[in-house]
């Protein structure tokens, strides 16, 4: 194996890393506008898209505690968008436990890295 | 099965291409094309001329299963081999994407060293 790939590999890790606090701070603000019952079924949808990636990313770069959390969220999400329905205010204080499991998560990552 | 050296992917997420990137182009010395969705891989398909198309399940718009049934529509286009990448790898899941016409599906997360290798088992 080349050098060169090992070290390309483990730059994307990183940069998934870095990229950890925007990805939080943008799901922290979509969280809120579907709290706010703001959400149409386009943005809802992408709300359930951000946190998927999250799982898909976070098993991909290694992250897996973070990828698990965001699968449990992504199944709770997964059973309103098939049923084509928009969480209201109480399905969404159900979500903060999910919400803040993601949100201590990402904090520990970036503690960590901010440590290192 | 004929040899397999171009490879059409279509993933949404950067992140994942980037890495996949790696796995097939580096470690797996395939030529790779990639489209972020399915309605630009339907676009881009003739003009590259794939011998295995990898698709991505969860994408926004056009998912992979309407990828691959739109692609099936296209004449010529009913012989390339298709994988499917995904997480959601449940028997019913698998079931259902080989219905579709998939030979295989690749299971996410992927280990990037590995990857090649799984292609040319599925192939073999």
């Amino acid at each position: 194996m080349k050098i060169d790939t090992i070290e390309k590999i483990e730059l994307l890790k990183s940069k998934f890393r870095l990229e950890i606090p925007s990805r939080l701070e943008e799901i922290e603000q979509k969280f809120i506008q579907g709290k706010n019952l703001s959400f149409n079924k386009k943005e809802f949808e992408e709300f359930y898209r951000y946190i998927h990636s999250l799982t898909g990313a976070g098993s991909t770069f290694g992250e897996k505690e973070l990828s698990q959390s965001a699968l449990s969220f992504e199944n709770e999400l997964k059973i309103f968008l098939d049923k084509s329905k928009i969480p209201n205010k109480e399905d969404f204080i159900n979500f903060e436990v999910y919400m803040n499991d993601l949100k201590n998560i990402c904090t520990n990552i970036i503690n960590k890295d901010t440590k290192e | 099965m004929k040899d397999i050296n171009k490879i059409l992917y279509i993933e949404d997420e950067l992140d994942i291409q980037a890495i996949t990137k790696i796995a097939l182009c580096d470690i797996g010395g395939f030529t790779l094309e990639i489209c972020s969705s399915g309605k630009e891989e339907i676009q881009k398909i003739s003009s590259f001329n794939p011998d295995l198309i990898l698709i991505d399940v969860m994408m926004p718009e056009m998912d992979g299963p309407e990828t691959l049934i739109e692609l099936k529509k296209i004449k010529g286009m009913e012989s390339i081999p298709v994988i499917f990448m995904t997480a959601k790898v449940q028997k019913q899941e698998i079931t259902y994407y080989k219905s579709l016409g998939a030979i295989n599906v690749i299971s996410k997360p992927f280990d990037p060293m590995n990857l090649a290798q799984q292609i040319k088992n599925i192939l073999q």
